[in-house]
Order: structure tokens, then sequence, then C-alpha cells
């Protein structure tokens, strides 16, 4: 059963927070609200709001079909450089893109380092994702999924 | 697109110098104060480290985490790489361990056997800890601080609090530990000894089995005894050791312990002495419940592969309710080995001669009977041919028998789960068993003598990927079929004509192929993924530009000049060799 996602505005969900009484109650309510969405859902909540379907993206992600299926429907969690792709191909920006990995137990990108720096950029410039890999490549960093022992 | 100039901020500077020399920075797997965690690869060679960075200012006892790693390593623990420090901050490195931390697995529930393998797992780390002298005691055992690999091992990470155990002072001062997990003398009633450690353990089992760090009205289950006395407060109160933790751990086991395999590593070395004890000693006090219990096979190979899968010694006894842990049975010709990546890898590598030569194979499929949970069958290299002791197999997902002598599928129809068969060098005499399998999507008939058209129209409408030898002698036998992913072995100079008819095609690899007229292809106007292998020539590549769904062509380097002689491309082609 697919549960349709419907996003409180957080700035409404914490006014009612702090006009509630009764705590317990609040959570039982807003029940829904306060859990985490999967991963499939926010990428297909994603697809919807971009209008492409999974096919062009995982396509667009340059990500083995079968594979990019299997994160669509669930059935595999995504390394972290997958998830970064997906993001590029989904044509998404640095929020959505921390979100993506948060929901796939993966690690933020984190300014400080160099590899996550230019991704962070590329993703806020809209880059492509052939275009940020040529530009990782140029500053000699590991591009998105160029090793198998870890993005692969 | 010109590469761009990127001017980068240069925070990377703030860590040590031959730390960022050494290694690229990936990612950085968790912080907080003053304490960074980084995930970093080596510039040569690859391999993937964790740093673990303090900042000097922090303070904190820094250094016993690289001393521990660097005196300690082997099963459970992770390898000690280096240290680095900068006028800033202080880097250990150390092994990266792939997998889940426990925090993570729990959320998926777990079963009461699967935490007393934990449990256990744990108790083999401890024991090599509190055995040192002085004893190391962790001090921090956590869900957070415990990792699971794919196969299933367990290895205890963070040392950053350990300590090694001074038996002159009264009490810590300094509390360090995790609230909920700390056992109450680390928070300075006394000095922590290895019993704050068993107290740790136990909260980690109650939470494993309750979601709680405390005992309450969730059931730990037949754990509860266990916890509850690791958990006692006053020390002297619990267990002593973790060996004795351990002993409670697997007295309730209703099944007997996987984690056995262990012993991969910690292979006890028993002297030739102790093994003539051993064996003495069994054949006085143990003959009769030998056999009983123990499990005899038909086929040593197939007991080689089991003995792989459940880490058993070559001479311990295997108990009949084991067999149900068994998942996958992998043997090329005369060796076993135990898993499917390990099968098609170093075994089969397809070394036909190897395979053809045979001999020695396993012979017999009888004692896969008795696996009830066999998941993934491969054997090549035998002389297998009767597969009836499949038939009951209703989890066998992946069964590749390469290089046997198998005629009949019959035994396989109606297998509900089956979803890849390889027949490669078998005689099979009839397809239409597979027509009645209804999970199968991949099939591997290379090299299947004599398969003809009759025989092929009975493999499923659903099948994804099929691959099939000597494709021209059997011209127009695939017209009709739905076939997404093809694989051809067509040596020489095939005639792709023969795919013609064949509907959905969307990935086609030739293999073996020498010179090939691409034209044809003009018949499957959704290829999206065509692969020729090394040593294939074609003189006319311009009938590719014609295939508008076409996005990856992998082509042999030797083709460079003339796919650029095609200008600009709407597909992808990557070069090989």
């Amino acid at each position: 059963m697919k549960r349709k996602w419907n996003e409180v505005p957080t700035s409404t969900f914490m006014r009612q927070l702090f006009q509630t009484s009764d705590l317990p109650a609040f959570f039982r309510q807003n029940r829904q609200a306060m859990e985490v969405p999967a991963l499939t859902e926010y990428l297909r909540q994603l697809c919807a709001e971009q209008g492409l379907v999974p096919e062009r993206v995982i396509r667009a992600a340059s990500i083995d079909r079968t594979y990019g299926h299997q994160i669509f429907n669930g059935t595999r969690r995504p390394s972290r450089d997958k998830v970064l792709q997906l993001a590029f191909g989904l044509g998404v920006g640095v929020e959505e893109t921390q979100r993506l990995l948060r929901l796939a137990d993966r690690s933020p990108l984190y300014p400080k380092l160099r590899r996550d720096a230019v991704i962070l950029h590329c993703l806020s410039r809209g880059r492509t994702l052939a275009e940020t890999q040529e530009l990782l490549q140029s500053m000699e960093l590991t591009i998105l999924g160029g090793d198998s022992g870890y993005g692969g | 697109m010109a590469v761009e100039e990127l001017t980068l901020p240069a925070e990377e500077a703030r860590y040590p110098a031959e730390l960022t020399a050494r290694c690229e920075l990936l990612e950085r797997l968790g912080g907080g104060q003053g304490c960074e965690t980084l995930l970093v690869r080596e510039r040569s060679g690859g391999r993937l480290l964790v740093a673990k960075c303090r900042e000097k200012a922090a303070g904190g006892e820094e250094d016993a985490e690289a001393e521990i790693l660097r005196r300690l390593s082997g099963p459970g623990l992770p390898a000690f790489a280096g240290v680095y420090e900068n006028d800033l901050m202080r880097c250990t490195l150390r092994e990266y361990i792939p997998g889940r931390t426990l925090d993570r697995v729990a959320a998926e529930g777990m079963s009461e056997a699967q935490v007393r393998e934990i449990g256990l797992g744990l108790c083999a780390v401890l024991r090599r800890l509190h055995s040192q002298d002085p004893p190391v005691i962790h001090r921090d055992i956590k869900p957070q601080n415990v990792v699971l690999t794919d196969t299933g091992e367990v290895f205890l990470i963070d040392f950053g609090i350990s300590r090694r155990y001074d038996s002159a002072a009264g009490e810590d001062t300094v509390f360090a530990g995790t609230r909920g997990f700390a056992a109450p003398e680390q928070y300075g009633f006394a000095q922590t000894d290895c019993r704050s450690d068993i107290f740790s353990l136990g909260v980690l089992l109650c939470w494993l089995m309750t979601g709680q760090t405390q005992l309450g009205e969730a059931s730990a289950g037949g754990l509860e005894r266990c916890i509850r006395r690791c958990t006692a407060f006053d020390p002297k109160d619990r267990y002593q050791s973790v060996d004795a933790v351990a002993a409670a751990l697997r007295a309730g086991f209703r099944r007997p312990w996987r984690g056995d395999r262990k012993r991969r590593w910690g292979r006890r070395i028993l002297t030739a002495a102790a093994v003539l004890l051993a064996a003495a000693l069994l054949a006085l006090a143990g003959a009769d419940w030998e056999r009983d219990a123990a499990v005899a096979f038909r086929e040593p190979l197939v007991e080689e592969a089991v003995r792989l899968a459940l880490g058993k010694e070559p001479e311990e006894a295997i108990a009949a309710e084991e067999l149900a842990l068994v998942e996958g049975v992998y043997i090329v010709c005369g060796d076993a080995y135990p898993t499917l990546m390990d099968y098609w890898d170093k075994g089969a590598s397809w070394d036909p001669e190897r395979l053809e030569a045979a001999g020695g194979g396993a012979a017999s499929l009888e004692d896969l009977r008795m696996l009830p949970n066999l998941r993934e069958v491969g054997i090549s290299g035998g002389s297998v041919s009767d597969l009836s002791p499949l038939a009951e197999l209703e989890k066998l997902d992946t069964l590749d028998l390469r290089y046997n002598q198998v005629t009949s599928l019959e035994p396989l129809a109606g297998l509900p789960a089956l979803r890849l068969v390889g027949f490669n060098m078998n005689p099979v005499e009839d397809l239409s068993p597979l027509a009645a399998c209804p999970a199968l999507e991949i099939v591997d008939l290379c090299d299947v003598p004599g398969l003809t058209k009759g025989d092929l129209a009975n493999l499923p409408e659903t099948l994804s990927e099929l691959t099939i030898t000597d494709v021209a002698e059997r011209a127009g036998a695939l017209s009709g079929m739905t076939i997404r992913r093809l694989v051809v072995s067509a040596a020489g100079d095939p005639d792709l004509a023969v795919l013609t008819g064949i509907r959905g095609l969307e990935c086609l690899t030739l293999q073996e192929a020498e010179t090939v007229d691409l034209s044809a292809l003009a018949d499957h106007p959704g290829l999206r993924e065509l692969t020729l292998p090394l040593g294939t020539w074609t003189e006319d590549l311009t009938s590719l530009l014609e295939l508008s769904a076409l996005e990856h062509v992998t082509l042999p380097r030797e083709m460079e000049e003339a796919v650029l002689a095609l200008g600009e491309l709407p597909f992808q082609v990557v070069y090989t060799g």
C-alpha cells in the first residue's frame, strides 16, 4: 500500500507544537507527518515534481538499469555515490540532495571536504552529471561511482 | 564543456598534510565536539580507511585508540593504519569495515537467535581485549560502535575512551561512556574493569531484544536472565568474565550457532596431541551422541561446501538442525567455495579446459534434499545428471550447473522461486519444464547441444535474459520470442539476420564474433545497449545511427577511428582493450 506523503510545513508544525497542552496526543495526531518518508517515496515525489519518469532519471544518472529500478522499488539500498548520481539525474538542488542522502542513511555532503565541495558546487549550479564528473576528474578526485568498493 | 576553474576554500588544509597526501578524503561519516570521523581512500592501492581526527584543544585520552589498535588487530577489530598530526589535530587511521552499525541493523528487527549470535561475536572480541595484560576495557559498548558486516561478522569499533585497567587506581575520575549503556561504576563509584564491559554488553543485548536499555514490559525472551545478570548493579553480582556470558548465550540456543564461521580467523591452533586427545575422548564418551545427531553426506564435495557455509572444521560434526542454516552450495570441479561471488570469480572463472577435464567433480545432488532453505546452487564441472533432489527446494533462486550431464529438467517444473538457471554444455533434452517456473528470468544455455526452435519456444515469455550459442545454426529459432537481454556466443562471422523476429530486444551482447554486419539490427528499433567483443570488426557503423533508442555501445578500441568518423553521436561509446 502506498501512503501519500503530505508534508506539513515545519513552521506550522512548530506553532502547533508550542500550542499543544497534551504532548502525547500531539504525537498521536501527527504521527504521519513526523514519520520519515521512505527513500523510495521521496524519489517518486521528486520525479513527479520534476516531471520525470524513473527510467529517464536512472538513465541520466548513468546507473545500471536493473540496479536503478531496485533503488526505486526499495529492494536495494543505494551507496552514497549512487544517491548523488540520482540527484543529478533528477536535476535537483542541494537541499533535496541532502534529504535524499539522509533518507538513504548516508552521510550528508560536507563542504569542508574537497570532493563534497565540488559536488555541492555542481548541484547548486545545476550542472549535469557528466559536467560534474569532468570537473571531479580534472581536480584528480574520484568520480561518482568511480570506485566499486565504495560507490559502485 | 570546458573544464571550469573552481577555487575551493582551503579547508582541507586543516587536516594533517601527510594524511591528505596519502589519502583522498571521501566522506564525513560523523562528528562531534572537536572530533570528526572521515572515510578516506589511499591514493595508491585504493584501500578504504577511517580517519578519526580529534582537535588537540578538545583534550581527552586521544592516544588510547591508536595504541590499542596498533597492539591488537585480528578478528572483530579493525586494523591500525597509521596516525598523523599537525598543530590542530591528531588523526588515527584504521581499516574501514564495510557493513552497518547495530543501531541501523536493529531497526529492521532481529530474532533472538541473531541477537545471541551477535552477543557471541562480541564476547569473542571482548575476550581478546580483556585477556591483555593489563586488560583493555572498551568502556563504550553500544549499538553505534558495533558493525555487522554483510557476512555476519561482528566488529567492535571506536576505542576512543578505552583504557588499560590500572589495578592501582581507586576510581575513574572522568565520566566516559554513553548514558544508558555505561555501567554505574563508570559514573565514578569505582574503577572500571572487565565487568563494566559486561554490563554494557547486557544493556546492548537488552536493547537489541526490546528496543529499551532496561528490562521492562517488553519481553527479552530467553535472554532475560542473561541480561539481568550482566546488568547487576554491583559488579560482583555480574558474570565475572565474557566467557561466562558466552556460555550463557550458547546454552539457550535452540539452533546451533552459525557464528562458528568466525573461527576462520580465530581458528584455534590445536596441537597434534590435543587433536588426538579430543578424538580419543570422543570415541570413549561422545560416540553415541555423534551417531544420533551428526549428519552423513553421500557426496564429499557437498559436505565440504556445507562445512564452508557453516564454518565447520573438517572433523567437526554437523547436526541435522544446522542444515537449515545453509543457503548456498558452490562447487567447481573438485573445489568447494563459500560464496556465489567466489564461485563466479575464482571458481568457475570459466576456464573451459579445467571444466571439461573435470572428473572428480560432484556426481550427485542427493545431499541437497537435506537443505530446506537452499537458495543458490552452483555446481559445475561434475557428472551430475539427476535433478530430482531439487524438486522440493521451494526457495531455490539460482541454479548453475554448467559442464554436467543433465538431460531432464522435469524436477524443476513448478519451483516457485527459481529465477536463474544455467545449463551450459549439458545435454539437456527438453526445456518445457522451465515454462512451469513462474519466477524464471535468466536462462543460460550456451553450448547446449541440439537445441531446436521447438525447444526454445518452450521458454517462458517472461524471460528477461537469455544466453545462447551458435545462433546461426538455429536460424529463426528465437523468432517470435520476447527477450530483453540477449547474449549470443556466435563465433566467426554471424549473420545477425537470425535475430530478426525477436521482440522487445533492448540489450544485445555478441561474444566471440569476428566480422559482423550490423545492418540487420535495424529490425530492433528498441535496442538500447550493444556490446561487441574484442577482436570484432565491422565494415559499416552507420546503421547504428538509425537505432534511435541506442544509448550505450561497447566496442573494441580498434574501432575508435571508425566511430570518430561518424561525427557527433546520439549514444555513448565505451571502448575495451
